[in-house]
């Protein structure tokens, strides 16, 4: 904290979503900014000068650098910095993560009825800020709640562009398991096969296959 | 009482018996020839048919008993044996020759004949042939014939033809040959489909080939539409995998969206708020906190339109300077969206260990084209290590990006610290 304030870093790629949490750092008496970056690559490199407080980080950042393995790598090497993040999918495994990492705070850019300040400051309190839940997103016919942790999983290779066998291989299931969860995801949307399933999981946010290191 | 002073009824009975008895005797023979019984049984009908025949004769020449020499004088004995001895061995005889009779008549009831196997086989819908190695066809059912005959125009001569024509698809005249190999397959004219296939019999101690011609043609249809989802499926999966990039696009736009609208929300609360402040009498404070509001929202208003230009090597070299190191760059800088990610991972890398270990506050970053690869070394002022260095989760993650290009990662730690990459160019720049 320096001059009262506690300082932000804004680690955001998207320019709106980026100038907006800009402005409310700016705006507000409590927060100054660090600075406003585009990849959660040089996340770290900030946290090194010892001049950041709070971070604010989304979970896809430029170049495919993931803002949640960056919160992981701050979270071992500075722990007192205090990690936010943010983002616009209801992906299921995102949160989890988030927890197991030991961020300090999630907030769903859409969907979160609490204002991005208020968060910061229940997070700069001590607190520990996570939604109730996953954000129920429609899907067909059922929401994105009433999908198993198994078959979410299966749905997200699918967005991938895997197929059953390679699902099945992967995870060391049996092909016709996996063709029964496809068939069930099916049967709860109403959707008429997994392709229309693919899109609009993949459209809705539900589920993103992480990208490879080099799927830039 | 004998034979010669019985009745001359009884004496007719009784060669009217060993009549009917020889008839059996042969019946009996023939019968077992041609059901290829045990050898001991054809001796044994045999015997009763020379016993039957004889016994007939012997009883029919009396009239020669007043001859001397064999066979007059057995003759002789015969008749003048008592009448219950001839009656008991005709009985036993005739026992004998229709027991024989009713066995033989069974055993061909119970028993498969060639011919009863060749019926059979003729009855299936699949196509067998057993043949010699030489392809002569021993035996061969209706079905396969047909097969034969609509594949190549002739009659099942030769399997080893015939299986060969299979294997090299030469079934011109009257199919398709959808598969050639060890496992031919042949769609017909009639739209029917075949699997053929060849096996080695050891049998009777010799070698044969079992042919057999089963038909596909449901299983083929299915396969064929297997075939086509696959293929489906695979352009599906591929333009997942494209759809999976743009989404990115498409969510960028929705959180601009988003942002845009919130603005607008900011933007008419500010209106309203600066209406019903403007017909009171605002204070200065609360003109200044107007102003500072309005400021706020033009700034973000500012934003629309405007692209986040992005340059990773300014944004290194910022991150770089709040730490309160400079890096010196040497050579090209590749644009190209892989190489660039290697080059600042590396130095971000590297910059962690400069502050963290070496306490250097310089980093040398060198990167050259060399032929058909390019090479970047990164160095740092600063104390050198003092022993080896053990890669750690950081230098571990940046090879396994490096190895993914094709590329190779080299560190050294004495004398002093040095990274070096060496990328195939390959596009990547």
């Amino acid at each position: 904290m320096r001059n009262g304030k506690y300082s932000v870093l804004i680690v955001e790629d998207q320019a709106m979503p980026a100038q907006l949490f800009e402005h409310f750092v700016r705006s507000s008496e409590k927060y100054e900014l660090a600075a406003n970056i585009n990849s959660a690559a040089f996340a770290e490199v900030y946290c090194m000068g010892g001049k950041v407080d709070l971070i604010l980080v989304d979970v896809v950042t430029a170049d495919g650098a993931s803002g949640l393995d960056a919160a992981e790598k701050i979270k071992a090497k500075y722990p007192k910095v205090k990690i936010v993040i943010v983002t616009s999918m209801p992906e299921c495994s995102y949160i989890k993560r988030a927890k197991k990492i030991g961020v300090e705070g999630f907030w769903y850019k859409e969907t979160s009825k609490e204002p991005i300040l208020s968060l910061m400051d229940r997070v700069m309190n001590g607190e520990k800020v996570y939604p109730d839940g996953l954000p129920p997103v429609k899907l067909g016919l059922a929401f994105s709640t009433e999908f198993t942790d198994r078959e979410l999983t299966i749905l997200r290779e699918i967005t991938g562009g895997f197929s059953n066998q390679e699902i099945a291989e992967k995870y060391g299931i049996a092909l016709n398991t996996v063709k029964n969860h496809v068939a069930n995801m099916l049967l709860k949307t109403g959707f008429r096969n997994r392709i229309e399933l693919a899109v609009r999981a993949r459209e809705a946010g539900i589920v993103i296959m992480e990208r490879t290191e080099d799927d830039i | 009482m004998t034979f010669l002073t019985s009745p001359d009824v009884l004496q007719k009975a009784i060669q009217v018996v060993y009549a009917l008895l020889i008839i059996t005797g042969i019946v009996n023979v023939f019968l077992s020839v041609m059901r290829k019984v045990k050898p001991i049984y054809v001796v044994l009908a045999c015997i009763t048919l020379a016993l039957a025949f004889f016994s007939a004769l012997f009883l029919h020449w009396e009239m020669y008993e007043t001859s001397d020499g064999f066979p007059y004088s057995l003759a002789a004995r015969i008749v003048r044996l008592p009448l219950w001895v001839l009656l008991t061995y005709t009985v036993l005889l005739a026992t004998t020759c229709v027991t024989g009779l009713v066995m033989l008549h069974f055993y061909g009831k119970t028993r498969l004949s060639a011919t009863s196997l060749k019926e059979s086989l003729d009855s299936l819908s699949t196509g067998v042939c057993f043949a010699e190695t030489n392809g002569l066809p021993r035996l061969v059912n209706v079905r396969m014939n047909e097969l034969c005959m609509a594949a190549t125009g002739k009659s099942l001569l030769n399997a080893d033809s015939f299986w060969t024509a299979l294997t090299d698809g030469n079934v011109a005249t009257g199919g398709t040959a959808v598969q050639t190999g060890d496992n031919p397959m042949v769609k017909f004219e009639d739209g029917r489909v075949f699997s053929f296939s060849r096996y080695e019999r050891r049998m009777a101690k010799k070698t044969m080939y079992e042919m057999i011609a089963v038909d596909i043609t449901e299983e083929y249809a299915l396969s064929l539409d297997l075939q086509e989802k696959n293929a489906e499926l695979s352009e599906f999966n591929r333009r997942m995998r494209l759809y999976g990039e743009k989404i990115d696009e498409y969510t960028a736009e929705k959180e601009a969206l988003e942002a845009k609208i919130h603005i607008h929300d900011e933007l008419g609360k500010l209106l309203l708020t600066t209406s019903k402040c403007l017909r009171g009498k605002p204070s200065a404070q609360e003109k200044r906190d107007l102003l500072r509001m309005w400021r706020g929202d033009l700034e973000a208003f500012g934003v629309f339109g405007k692209d986040r230009k992005r340059d990773s090597y300014r944004e290194l070299m910022q991150a770089a300077k709040t730490i309160g190191v400079k890096i010196i760059f040497d050579g090209i800088r590749p644009t190209g969206k892989r190489a660039t990610k290697i080059v600042v991972t590396a130095v971000v890398e590297c910059m962690t260990n400069t502050v963290s270990h070496s306490k250097g506050n310089k980093m040398y970053v060198t990167i050259n084209e060399c032929g058909a690869s390019f090479e970047l070394i990164i160095k740092n002022n600063g104390f050198p290590p003092a022993e080896e260095i053990k890669e750690g989760g950081g230098l571990s993650s940046l090879r396994a990006l490096v190895e993914r290009e094709g590329g190779t990662m080299i560190v050294k730690s004495l004398p002093e610290f040095e990274l070096k990459i060496i990328l195939p160019q390959g596009g990547i720049l």
